[in-house]
Parts: C-alpha cells; structure tokens; sequence
C-alpha cells in the first residue's frame, strides 16, 4: 500500500515537476531558489495529503499550497524586493538574446507587484483559471480577486511598457 | 482580454524551463517527508503525554476538592424497613412505643371480632403492650398496620398448637 502510493506520488511529481516549478518561480518573481523549497515544502504537504487528494485534483492542491505559502514568505522575510522608478538592466532594444531575456524581465516586474496581486496575475493568466477559481485559491471573495488581477495587469502594463521603451 | 494581456499570457507560458526532476529533487524530498514525519511523530506523542497528564491531574484534583468542601445537605436518616422496625415511624424512639402503642390498631377503629362458637373460652383481650406477645395479633400489630398488602392477622387466635376450626355456620349448630 505504501509502496504503491510512494510510486503514484513520484510519478506525479516527475510528470509535473518543470509546470510547478515554472509556477513557483512566477509566484516568486523569479527566484529559483526560493521557488524550489516553496514547492519542496508544498510536495511534502501533497504527500501526507495524497491519499486524500490523489484521485481528485493534487495538482490543484498544490497549486493551492503555492499561493499561499508564497505570500506567507512574502509577508515573513524580506527577500531583497524593493520596488522601483525603473527597471534594473533593462534589456538592450535588438539584442539577440532580447528572446532569452524576456523571462527575466518578466520576472523582474512580477517581483515588483505586491504578492497577493503577482499570485492572482499569475493563476489569472498562466493558469487560465476563471475568476472564482482565482478567488478560491487565493481564499479571499471574487470582487477582491478580480480587482487584484487588474490593479496588477495595470502595473505591469505601465512597467513593461517602460522597460521596452526606457523613460528618457 | 487585450493584446497586452494575451501578450503577457504567451510570455508567462514560453517562459517555462524543462527543468528535470532529478535524483537530487527526489532526495531532497524524501528528507524533507521524513523530517516532517518526524516531527508529526513527536508533536502527537507530545499531544498524548499532555493529554494523559492533564487528566491525571484532574483525576487526582476533583476527588480532593470534593472532600474539602464537605457534606453540604442534611444528615441522611437511617433506613430502616417497614418489616424490621417495630414502629413505622423512625422519629418516635423506641422505648416510647411501649407506652403509646399505635392508635390506629388499638382505637375504635380496630377489627372487630368474629363471632366464635367455642364460647368463652378466648376472650378477646385489649391490645396492651405490657402484657406481652401472648397472641399472634399482639406479636405483630405494627406490621399489621403498616403494610397494606397484607391481610390482617386475627386478633382473637388462640394461642394454641392445634389448628384452629374454621368459623363456619354448620359449626356453630352443634
């Protein structure tokens, strides 16, 4: 019975490890490493969880675990977030690598926006999930989600706009 | 959904990484499983001796507290039943019993006796406690009197070994 379910959760894990941690590191704005041990810690909670879980919807339970446990450690530590006028090392207009850079500026600006409005951006538009949804994970009602998402759509709107077009 | 928000969708989905999950991720986790299996572990057994310590002391402290405050009500009266005491009522002390017999069964109200035809021979004698349980109506009057589902004994049996005639009619024309 254990062993079986050692090899369901590994196998769940394997299968949906590089979608969690690209999450993590949205909901973090960017931090590798924070985002490894906050989805270490929300894994481990899935594992005590799973025989609960695994026949519904665990990677929505960890997703669940994500969000919060990131505003959590938003709230907890100060992790060198600071916001700013302008972007740090904005990328260079037609740099070849302007590709492979646009991650890390999207990081950077998600790492601008306070946590809970960067978590709801992100289930918002990476995971595509419908407003209530938004609300239900970030556990708060559907107005406070909705208006989060376009508080936060709006700063990134005028930061990335920023960043492509440098002020002057 | 404008082209600012569809754009800033196609950048968070192409900005995933194909990172493995590798040995040192599954290390990593089973650590982190066992340490928080450990420390569920310690925190129920922590919760159990809590608990069983928190009932020893109250086990031990209500009984105390209990005997501290002392008897509160009045003092219980002794039970006695009505086939074992001599007098129905457990307020009356004894020795008065002998000089105010129970009115009920010495009274007016008492049986009257059945007509013999042996004659004279046992006449009916007054209820009186100084003379002794000479017959089985004085032996046991209280208990006549106080238990309701027996039937009254008769006042007037001798106190004789041979059974006793039963009064009928046909006796009494001999």
């Amino acid at each position: 019975m254990g062993q079986l379910r050692a090899v369901e959760f590994d196998r769940f894990v394997a299968a949906r490890w590089a979608a969690l941690l690209h999450l993590a590191r949205l909901l973090t704005g960017g931090d590798r490493h924070r985002a490894e041990d906050l989805l270490q810690e929300a894994l481990v909670k899935l594992w005590f969880a799973w025989p609960k879980v695994a026949e519904q919807a665990p990677e929505a339970y960890v997703r669940r675990v994500l969000v919060r446990a990131a505003a959590r450690s938003a709230r907890r530590r100060w992790w060198g977030e600071h916001p700013v006028d302008q972007l740090p090392e904005p990328p260079e207009a037609g740099d070849e690598t302007a590709a492979v850079d646009e991650r890390t500026r999207l990081e950077a600006t998600l790492a601008l926006l306070p946590a809970r409005q960067r978590a709801a951006v992100v289930l918002r538009y990476y995971q595509d999930l419908p407003e209530r949804h938004v609300a239900e994970v970030l556990g708060c009602p559907v107005g406070t989600a909705r208006s989060l998402t376009a508080r936060g759509v709006a700063r990134l709107r005028l930061l990335l706009a920023e960043a492509v077009e440098p002020a002057e | 959904m404008d082209h600012f928000e569809q754009e800033l969708a196609r950048m968070m989905r192409d900005s995933r990484e194909d990172t493995p999950y590798e040995d040192r991720h599954r290390h990593r986790l089973q650590a982190g499983v066992r340490a928080r299996q450990r420390a569920r572990t310690a925190w129920m057994a922590t919760g159990s001796v809590l608990t069983v310590a928190g009932l020893g002391v109250g086990l031990m402290v209500l009984p105390n507290s209990f005997a501290q405050s002392g008897p509160t009500g009045p003092q219980p009266r002794p039970v006695t039943s009505a086939e074992s005491a001599p007098m129905p009522s457990t307020a009356r002390p004894a020795s008065t019993a002998k000089e105010a017999p129970m009115p009920t069964c010495t009274s007016t109200t008492g049986p009257e006796p059945m007509p013999s035809t042996d004659g004279p021979a046992s006449p009916v004698k007054p209820m009186s406690s100084t003379d002794g349980p000479a017959s089985p109506a004085e032996r046991m009057p209280m208990q006549a009197c106080t238990t309701a589902t027996r039937p009254v004994p008769m006042p007037y049996r001798p106190s004789t070994s041979e059974p006793v005639p039963m009064p009928t009619r046909t006796a009494t024309t001999r």
